[in-house]
Parts: C-alpha cells; structure tokens; sequence
C-alpha cells in the first residue's frame, strides 16, 4: 500500500513538473490572457518601480496580458542559462556592457519590424548613440532605457579649504593633475596622506574615458578588431599613470561589493573621485552631511566621457512577440523613462523628450530607500553636467562590442603593467591589442563552426 | 545471512531518494560535462561535436598552463603552512594544562563555517593599502604600508594567506580527532623508555598521525586546485594574472568568453589532474605506512 502511495506521489509530482514547465514556456491558451515573463536586476528597492507603479499600469492598458516579475541575483549566468534551457523571459533587461556577444550569438529577437511598423515607437527621441550600440549586421536588438556616463565627483569642503575653484565642463588633464597634486595632504608628514587628491578603481575601467579624451577610439570600424595601441591611447595612458601617485593602489575590482574608494569619499579623505553617474544618489544616502558635486570628465584633445546603457530585449525564444513587444514600447515610453529617473536616478533616460522635460529636474527618490533631490541648485551641482555631456555628444558607447570581455582584460594587464612595472605604454598597449585580436580570431573561428553545424 | 528478496527490494527503496537525487545532480552534469567538452558550445546556438578539438587548444593554450602553475603556487603556500599551523595548534590544545580548551576550539573553526566570500570581502578591507588594518598596523611600527593585493610579488601570498586563516579549523579539528584516537599506553610506554616530548611527538605521535594528515593533503590538494572564491572577490585574477588561477580562467572561459565546450574540456582536465595527484598521494602514504608497520 505505502509503495503504491509513493508511485502515486511521484507520478503526481512528475506531472506537476511538466505542468509547471509548459506554463514556463509560456504556452498560449485561447481563453487566457498572454502571460509575459520579464527579469531585471538591481538593488531590491528597484522592484518597487517594476511591481508598484510599471506592471499594474501596463496590465490596466492591456487587460489581455498579465506579466510575472523577475529579479534575478547572478543576472548574466541566470539568464544565459535560462536560455540555454529553454524558458528565458520573454522581456529581458540587459545592458550594452554585457549583452553585445549574447546579441551576436541569437539570444534576441530583432526588434526593427516593431520600431518601425505602425505600433512603432519615434527612433529620434532617443539619444543616437544609443542605436549604434544596439545595432549588429544591420538589425536592433532592443530598445534603450537609460544612459550611465563616468564623471568627476567631487568633495566641496576639501575644494573650498584649498582656495579652489570647483571642477566644471572647461576643467583640462593639467587641472586634474594640478588639483590631485594640490590637494593630497599628509599634515604628518609620515607619507600616508590623510587626504588624497584624486582616487578611484585603478584600472582598464577608469583608463576608457581617457582614451576618447584624447582622440582615440578603442575598434575599428567593424568592431571586430581592437585599436587600442593608436598614438592616442599611448598618449591616454602615458598621462593616466602620472595621475597615480605611490599611495594609491586602490585596484580595480568590480566585485569589492562596494568596499572600493567610494567609502574612502563618503569618509571625506578624497577630494576627487572618478565614477558613474550611478553613484549620486548612493553617495547621498550614504553620507549625508557630505558635501560634494558633480562635474563633467576633464578634457583632453577634446573632452569626452565613455557610457553604458541598459536596455529592454525580447528573447528569441519568446511565443509572444506581439505581447512582449507592447511591454517593451510601455517600459521605454516617455512617461515610464521620467518615472524611472525621478525615482531611482541611478542614469538619465535615454529619451530626449524624458530628459528635456520638466520631470527630468524633479527627482523625488524612493521613500525612505533613496533620497531625493531638494532643490533646484541642488540638482544643478549633481545633476546639471548631465544634460551639457549629453546635448554636446561629449560621451561614447563605442567600447561596448561583442568583445568587450576579451578587450577589458588584455587592458587590464596593459594598465596593471603601467602602473605597477613602469612597463612603456607602447609596449604594453601593442600587447593587449595583439592579445585581444588573437583571441577575437580564434572565438570567430570557432563561433563559424557552431553556426555551420547548429543553424 | 543472505537477505530475503523483499528486504533487498526494500533496501533499494530507502536509497532511491537519494539515489535519484545524487544520479541526477551528481553524475548526469558530470556526464554531460564530458560530453559538452567535445563540444563548441556556447549556452545560445546548440552545440556542434567538434571531436577532440578542446583538447588540442588546450595543448596549445599558454594560459592553461600559466594558470595552472599559479594554482600549484596556491596550493605549496597553503598546503605545507596549513597543515604546520594545524599540527601545532591541534597539539597545544591536546594538551591537558591548556585552559579554555572547548572555546579555543570553537575559535579556531569559526573562520571555517563562515561563507568564504565574506571572508574575502573582509579581508580585501583589511589588506586595503590606504585604510587597511594591516597597513595601519605596520605604519604603527615604522615600516611603509604595503600592497598586500596589489603588489605582484604580494597579492598570490596574500591570497594564500587568507586561504590558510580560513580552512585553518578544519585542519585542527581532523588533528585533535587524530591525536585523541592514539592510546594514552603508547605515550606512557614512550616515556618509560626515556622519550621526552619531542622524541616521542617525532617517534610516536608524528608516524600515527600518517592517516590524518593524508586525509588532510588529500582534501587541501583537492580544494586547493579548486580555489575560485577569494581571487574572484580579492584580487580578479591581478595583478599581472599572478592570482589568476585555473578554476578563475575557466569560469571566464564558461561565463565571460561562452566557451562552454572548452571550458568542460578544462574541467576534465582538471579533474584528471587531482585525480593523478591523489593517487600518487595515496601510493606515497600506503608505503609510508607499510614501512611503520
């Protein structure tokens, strides 16, 4: 009898399972609404935005589709194994940092037939570059949310004890190098300055503004081999290693999980500090009483920042397109892009329209989770560079390619080899390009097989 | 007495869970694992047999043996200085004048039930070369801060060094289980023939103690060649690749390049690797224990 009881528990089971699986697929059911699935990473206070005001207003417009929410910690493996076993979102947040090489390898769907068809959405409200980002062999593979940009933070109290102007748009290399040597300060003289003039994630991370600042570019013009051993370059990184004095060996690590150089800011013993537009509103939360602004990244041949950009994707193995493509126009709408800055203002919207608006200057924050903005001269010294980077075109997405991995390391080793060995930036740049293109090669080589034998 | 037929029959239906469990979760990816390592796979298009070709590039790849020689490093700093500091601590707190034995114990094995990754998140903060403690304590003395992470010279030992603090209980522990399972009569029989502590500890103690410390390398080999957390979280593989280790390059070859086929060929070889090292291990323990015998 109790053997019986078993099977029956495990059969039961076992068609539970494969009930659970064919509603994963998202198999459509005429006398059912559409269900949708959509992910997205971030802080967990983010949700609120998604569960609270996004999802009950796109069900309230479409009563003919229901969406099922996702926050996914590990947000890449999550969603590439996802994919691999066949029940990836339907809509899925993805970011030009990580996304180009799944975009290259199918995981999208192409999304120009539903941009450009009737229920379309206007290509020209959105910030250009954006496009470029999001284009590969001709087709879009998703629809721009937001725009991250690297800029200087700085501390108002140190500027001010040293007699200095704060740092704006005009600021040059030589400011910068000024201003680091100006306001380090070790009152003890025991060689461990108590503040330090400039400091951040030493590395290929913070090296990629200085490049486009003096000319450089980072592919050519098929994206598919690195140039990152130009004269410009060279030049990039030959100033960025006199910007780094003994004491400052703070690496770059994207996974310090937070116990990076922004602490030693927060703390007030930095006076200037390299990060992205993300940061504002963690370093106001974080340190209240703490003075600081946010000024434009200095100038080199020209001046120039480098961006990311998040973005919505329809997964190829959608069964919905036509659904998922309405919640995609919704997320990336005017009303929902202003919404999006005005709570989080982690990146400005990636419509011009959202952020020439008037909501753009009224950021309320997240009640009790993220703070606001409180005034107009407030907003000016955080935010106001943000709209100078943008209407001028002084930021790049350009590094972001389906190789940006294999790029990032081999300049990660070219930095390290500067900074650390006095290596020659020649040197080490023509290495990390040889490195790079080497390897791009063999991923070609054997990406070509793949498509041979698996399309 | 040979079971019934239902007793057998019922035997099989108690370790069915777990069975099931271990077949699926256990042996299927391993198989499937070495099935996809004679594979181009990248986790979006299907994968396309490419026979031994993995294996060929992994001949020829020089990063798979740089990496792999940056583990051994990983494992010759941890392992010997391991086991010394385990051996000596187990001992001392063996011995019956030591006061607070229990709560010393417990010290000791705190670092090793407590997740790794945090672990290393608080020890990148104390070996922070501006605000470090580490720093700030040598500074205490006059000596420059150092850059226990960022120095190439430094970073893999600093690496080890945390890997050390935090495996350091579990060694103590299989040390005190060792030490208490030899017979308080082999001692007393020792100090009758004129043994004094170190005669006997090299004598008697040390030879006795052989199956525990083979357990002990067995498992620091085998856990040293999967180290992954702390270089991760630490050091990314920096400065100049001396910390990148071979569990790192194979993650980045799986998850950042997509190269799941060459990265499962990686995996086999690692696996061939331990198991070679621990045959060997065993064989040299086996004799090392015929000879006492």
């Amino acid at each position: 009898m109790i053997r019986i009881l078993t099977l029956a528990a495990l059969a039961l089971l076992l068609v539970r399972i494969a009930f659970v699986a064919t509603q994963a697929k998202g198999v459509v059911r005429s006398d059912r609404p559409v269900e949708l699935e959509m992910s997205v990473w971030g802080m967990p206070w983010e949700n609120d935005l998604y569960t609270k005001i996004y999802i009950p207003e796109f069900e309230r417009q479409n009563p003919d589709i229901k969406v099922r929410f996702h926050h996914f910690e590990d947000y890449g493996n999550r969603i590439l194994l996802s994919h691999a076993g066949g029940i990836a979102p339907d809509v899925i947040r993805q970011n030009l940092d990580f996304s180009m090489g799944w975009i290259r390898r199918g995981m999208n769907l192409p999304l120009d037939r539903y941009i450009d068809g009737p229920d379309g959405i206007d290509r020209k409200d959105f910030i250009p570059i954006l496009w470029d980002g999001l284009r590969f062999e001709g087709k879009t593979y998703g629809v721009p949310q937001d725009i991250n940009i690297l800029a200087l933070f700085y501390n108002k109290d140190l500027f001010d004890r040293a007699g200095m102007a704060y740092p704006d748009e005009n600021w040059t290399w030589s400011d910068l190098k000024r201003a680091n040597e100006r306001l380090t300060q070790d009152a003890d003289g025991d060689g461990h300055p108590d503040v330090i003039g400039l400091d951040f994630a030493w590395g290929s991370f913070t090296f990629r503004p200085f490049v486009y600042q003096a000319g450089g570019k980072f592919w050519n013009e098929d994206g598919d081999r690195t140039v990152i051993d130009s004269p410009e370059s060279i030049e990039a990184l030959a100033f960025y290693r006199t910007l780094m004095q003994k004491y400052t060996l703070t690496r770059s690590n994207s996974q310090r999980g937070g116990l990076g150089p922004d602490k030693f800011f927060e703390a007030g013993k930095v006076a200037i500090y390299v990060d992205g537009s993300w940061r504002t509103p963690s370093l106001k939360k974080n340190a209240p009483k703490l003075r600081f602004g946010v000024a434009p990244m200095p100038r080199g041949k020209k001046p120039m920042s480098v961006s990311s950009s998040c973005f919505w994707a329809v997964s190829s193995q959608t069964k919905n397109p036509e659904a998922a493509w309405k919640l995609v126009k919704f997320l990336s709408s005017k009303e929902a892009l202003e919404k999006y800055w005005q709570y989080l203002w982690v990146a400005p919207p990636a419509r011009w329209s959202a952020l020439r608006s008037p909501a753009f200057r009224q950021v309320t924050g997240a009640e009790g989770k993220i703070p606001g903005i409180e005034s107009p001269e407030e907003f000016g010294e955080k935010c106001g560079w943000i709209p100078k980077v943008l209407e001028n075109g002084w930021t790049s997405v350009e590094i972001c390619s389906p190789y940006t991995d294999r790029l990032m390391l081999h300049m990660g080793e070219a930095v390290d080899r500067a900074l650390l060995e006095n290596g020659d930036p020649s040197a080490v740049l023509k290495e990390a390009a040889r490195k790079t293109n080497r390897q791009i090669e063999e991923s070609k080589r054997a990406e070509a097989l793949v498509r041979r034998g698996g399309r | 007495m040979k079971p019934r037929r239902n007793q057998a029959a019922w035997g099989w239906e108690f370790i069915a869970p777990a069975l099931l469990l271990i077949g699926l979760f256990v042996v299927v990816p391993c198989v499937w694992g070495i099935g996809l390592s004679f594979t181009q796979y990248d986790a979006i298009a299907p994968a396309r047999f490419i026979g031994v070709g993995n294996y060929s590039r992994l001949r020829e790849d020089p990063l798979v043996w740089s990496t792999l020689m940056n583990t051994a490093i990983y494992v010759l700093l941890t392992l010997p200085t391991s086991l010394a500091l385990a051996l000596l601590i187990a001992t001392a707190l063996h011995q019956k004048w030591f006061v607070g034995r229990s709560f010393a114990r417990g010290i000791y094995f705190l670092p090793n039930v407590t997740s790794l990754a945090a672990v290393a998140f608080v020890w990148e903060w104390l070996l922070n070369p501006e605000y470090g403690l580490a720093n700030a304590g040598l500074r205490g003395l006059g000596i420059p801060g150092l850059g226990w992470l960022s120095d190439p010279e430094l970073a893999m030992p600093s690496v080890a060094a945390v890997g050390v603090w935090h495996g350091l209980g579990f060694g103590v522990l299989i040390y005190l289980a060792g030490l208490r399972s030899i017979p308080e009569e082999v001692h007393e029989a020792a100090k009758i023939d004129g043994a004094g502590f170190w005669q006997g500890f090299r004598s008697v103690t040390w030879p006795l103690l052989t199956p525990t410390t083979m357990f002990l390398t067995i498992m620091g080999v085998i856990g040293g060649f999967q180290v992954f957390q702390s270089v991760y979280i630490m050091t990314g593989g920096g400065p100049l690749d001396r910390t990148r280790v071979y569990l790192y390059y194979l993650w980045q070859s799986a998850f950042q390049n997509l190269e799941m086929g060459y990265a499962s060929a990686m995996a086999v070889l690692l696996f061939v690797i331990v198991m070679v090292l621990t045959l060997v291990q065993r064989r040299f323990y086996d004799r090392r224990l015929q000879a006492w015998q």
